[in-house]
């Protein structure tokens, strides 16, 4: 079967796409959340909200694929809805499925529309989904969960309805006594809530109607009580055994509640007049109620006739219906309108608070903030010139001050700008529950995850960058981390493992940490593996720290090779994971205790438009080093540098330091080398520092990265341009990469 | 068939680009948007649209809420109700509160147009 299509409205596509990508995020942890609370009406009628209006969408654009997989989820969530299919793990575990299906799809749309983009090319655009088998399989598997689940809903209720005279099965049995008990605890405080409702219906709000007819108010409290009776029965109810001798009482007594509670509500909304008989019947309600709640109290199990109350309620209510209906128009009055419009007015200003901008018009704007700011830096540079080139001191203090009010607004404007295109990390903090969840299902360990900090906010291109390395390392903690249940009792911790997962900002930059309560790292394990597959040297081994060994595990080709378990092995290594941090400008260092747990830090910069950099010289070229990655800067004497097998070092203040020219590096013309005292700027990695010798130690400022296109991007060492205040373009250096580049030289 | 005010609730912004377009093209005048039931019933009273093109699942308020609401406050609100394959148990309780007129997801802008043409001609011929 050929599921190919064309679509031809492009940017309606994508507009659905976006309204998509909205509703499917949180779907997921709101279906989780459906496996314990599957009776929270509002969450199911919102997780079927979501996937309605992704099934209404895409028959707009004629993606089939979607409203059959949609249509199927719908369905099985109106079953759950309309309580003809109770909840269990499996079901769950196949909406999920099914779910997870969705977003495949969508993101597949979203893979070529973005191909398309890119080709510059016109027409329609033609799709293909290949996965058509395994979405059988899906749609199969998700149809047998929610049979079964049918079923055993079914069976519910037959046992309930034959109750004593057949043979109950067993596993009904077992919930059906756990329901017993649990009813008998809430007996009690069923019945004192209830009491308490009824004394005050009846010693003193029906009084009070009675003297004055006319009071909505007391209706309304009235009509309140009511209610929350009539909610109490319903979870009683649930709890109630089918077979309890109290069973049809309680049911007889809801339905006595329940049209009570609608005449009540026709009298509210209609603005009828009470008469007598209607009061009269109150208290017959009321009687009743009271003499239901003291059979129920004594534990006796008369029946209690409540068929004639019943009917007497019903006849008044379809009398009230009819009088109603024969003068609609002059009876149906708006209800209350002057609350309403209250209510109305004040609303009014919340409405339409919060536009969506597509990021591209953001990134422009940023593109021109950027543009802005070098701009701002060439003030000062024209403002220097005519004082030393021109001397007009004068005229150079006034450009001067224009520049620094220019500054000032840019800033500010620059700000503005960033806190638009913050977003809260929740965003991929959501879907790690899930995560955690698949792989304790998998593995049978158990273990929590606690999450922290979900508000903090970072750039979206940040988040976007971060996602995977973060799934990444949670699954690690999970597989490989903490240890499966009998191992951690023998330890002695508790049987339930434990991942943190936290955000927060600390000096401008955000700061991610995962941290588990598992196994650890072995730092002789990983050196004993390094050497034997021939990473490093047994003598190297020796020598190095124990940071050091556990930073090993970010060499490529290190831990993909480890076990692969069907979880983690997903093909990213931690040297990718590193690697893509260390793409925006992050940093990531690692503490592990054995036996105690593992914490990884992930230091990642507020935004990675506008940096903070050194500007040093090297051979009269300048370049940039970015601030995150400097410890400090040093002068070093020529004496103090000595060498080792080919390598440099040097002795800073009791450490040893690794010493490389930066012309050395980038292969230029080494200028400083007559020089008896060097200037050093030391950076890190996060795990080893390097003293990275250069010519001239230049000023600090601010920076916009511009990356560098083609095969100019792939060049170690530089991780982009740009343009200083004079027009000049200037390199700016990958600190992370020069670290690496110096270790290597031989 | 000029000069018609039209008020389109959805919660989803696509259908309201697809319907605003169809509509101006024919001369008619979008006076609102509302993005679930509870705007709509604000933004009718502050508007009062001629039509209001209504979608069912939508989150705070549902369609068939607001349009009860709306019918309250002018029994002769004129009502085109938006439903989706699914939906039919509501459209049955719909035109038990007096909706008479109702479309299908998806539906083509032109369709949209015809019904609402539908809807004025009728209470022309009155």
């Amino acid at each position: 079967m050929n599921s190919g299509f064309y679509l031809d409205d492009i940017d309606l596509v994508k507009m659905f796409i976006d309204e998509w990508t909205e509703c499917l995020e949180g779907l997921e942890k709101e279906i989780l959340k459906l496996e314990v609370h599957s009776d929270d009406i509002e969450l199911l009628n919102d997780i079927f909200r979501r996937v309605h209006s992704i099934k209404g969408g895409s028959s707009f654009v004629g993606l089939s694929a979607i409203t059959r997989l949609s249509h199927e989820i719908e369905f099985t969530l109106d079953a759950i809805r309309k309580r003809k299919a109770s909840v269990d793990m499996e079901l769950i575990d196949s909406l999920l499925q099914a779910v997870d299906f969705l977003n495949g799809y969508i993101s597949l749309i979203c893979d070529k529309l973005k191909e398309y983009d890119s080709s510059g090319r016109n027409g329609p655009i033609h799709i293909e989904f290949g996965d058509e088998q395994k979405e059988k399989l899906v749609l199969e598997d998700l149809k047998q969960a929610l049979e079964k689940c049918e079923k055993n809903e079914k069976a519910d209720i037959k046992t309930g309805e034959g109750a004593g005279q057949e043979e109950v099965e067993p596993d009904v049995l077992k919930t059906e006594e756990f329901k017993g008990k649990l009813a008998e605890e809430m007996k009690e405080q069923f019945i004192l809530e209830n009491i308490e409702y009824i004394e005050r219906i009846e010693n003193q709000l029906l009084i009070q109607l009675e003297n004055n007819r006319d009071d909505k108010n007391v209706i309304n409290e009235i009509f309140r009580s009511i209610h929350s009776i009539k909610g109490g029965i319903g979870i009683y109810l649930a709890i109630v055994p089918h077979q309890s001798p109290y069973y049809s009482t309680l049911k007889e007594f809801s339905e006595v509640v329940h049209s009570f509670e609608s005449l009540l509500a026709l009298v509210r909304d209609r603005g009828l007049t009470i008469d007598k008989r209607f009061i009269d019947l109150s208290y017959e309600v009321m009687d009743y109620l009271k003499i239901f709640m003291n059979t129920i109290a004594s534990g006796e199990c008369n029946t209690i006739p409540a068929a004639e109350i019943l009917d007497k309620v019903d006849r008044f209510l379809s009398g009230l219906q009819s009088v109603a209906n024969d003068n609609t128009e002059s009876s149906a009055k708006p209800l209350m309108p002057e609350s309403g419009k209250i209510t109305g007015l004040q609303q009014k200003g919340n409405i339409m608070q919060s536009i969506r901008v597509s990021q591209d018009k953001l990134d422009k704007m940023m593109n021109m903030i950027s543009e802005l700011l070098i701009a701002k830096n060439t003030f000062m540079h024209i403002a220097s010139k005519l004082n030393l080139e021109y001397n007009l001191p004068e005229m150079s203090k006034e450009v001067k001050e224009v520049g620094s009010y220019i500054n000032r607004i840019s800033d500010e404007l620059q700000n503005a700008i960033m806190s638009i295109r913050m977003v809260k990390i929740k965003t991929i903090f959501q879907k790690m529950p899930r995560i955690v969840r698949d792989i304790s299902q998998s593995t049978g360990k158990k273990m929590e995850l606690i999450m922290a900090g979900e508000d903090t906010e970072i750039d979206k291109t940040i988040i976007e960058q971060i996602s995977d390395p973060l799934v990444h390392l949670i699954r690690n903690a999970a597989d490989h981390g903490i240890e499966a249940p009998e191992e951690r009792l023998s330890k002695g911790k508790s049987e339930t493992g434990r991942i943190v997962l936290k955000a927060y900002n600390k000096n401008k930059h955000v700061y991610i940490e995962i941290e588990d309560d598992g196994k650890g790292m072995d730092a002789e394990k990983l050196k004993k593996k390094a050497v034997e597959k021939g990473f490093i040297t047994e003598m190297e081994a020796e020598k190095m720290s124990r940071n050091q060994l556990i930073n090993l595990i970010f060499l490529p080709g290190f831990s993909t090779a480890k076990q692969v378990t069907e979880v983690s092995g997903r093909g990213v290594g931690m040297d990718i994971v590193k690697s893509n941090i260390e793409k925006i400008n992050g940093n990531i260092t690692i503490e592990s205790v054995v036996d105690k747990g593992t914490k990884m830090i992930i230091q990642l910069p507020l935004t990675l438009a506008v940096s903070q950099g050194l500007a040093v010289e090297v051979s009269g070229e300048t370049y940039i080093f970015p601030l995150e990655y400097i410890v400090e800067t040093v002068k070093v004497s020529r004496n103090n540098i000595h060498k080792y097998n080919e390598k440099y070092f040097t002795y800073l203040r009791g450490d040893v330091i690794g010493v490389e020219w930066l012309s050395r590096i980038f292969r230029l013309e080494d200028k400083a080398a007559e020089q008896e005292v060097l200037n050093a700027v030391i950076i890190s990695n996060g795990a080893e520092k390097y003293a990275i010798i250069v010519d001239k130690l230049k000023n600090e400022q601010e920076f916009v990265v511009k990356t560098l296109d083609g095969h100019l991007a792939s060049i170690p060492g530089i991780s982009g341009s740009t343009l200083l205040g004079n027009g000049r373009v200037v390199l700016i250096v990958n600190p992370a990469d020069i670290i690496q580049l110096a270790q290597r030289r031989l | 068939m000029e000069g018609i005010k039209i008020m389109i609730v959805d919660d989803s912004p696509a259908i309201h680009v697809i319907i605003e377009k169809a509509a101006i093209t024919n001369g008619y005048e979008v006076c609102a948007h509302a993005k679930n039931g509870d705007e709509a019933v604000k933004l009718y009273e502050l508007t009062r649209p001629d039509v209001i093109t209504m979608d069912i699942t939508m989150p705070v308020k549902d369609g068939l809420t607001a349009s009860r609401e709306i019918l309250k406050q002018n029994p002769c609100a004129k009502i085109l109700m938006l439903s989706a394959m699914g939906d039919e148990e509501i459209v049955k309780e719909a035109r038990n509160i007096g909706i008479t007129h109702f479309m299908k997801k998806p539906f083509k802008g032109v369709d949209i147009v015809n019904a609402i043409n539908n809807m004025m001609s009728k209470q022309a011929g009155e």
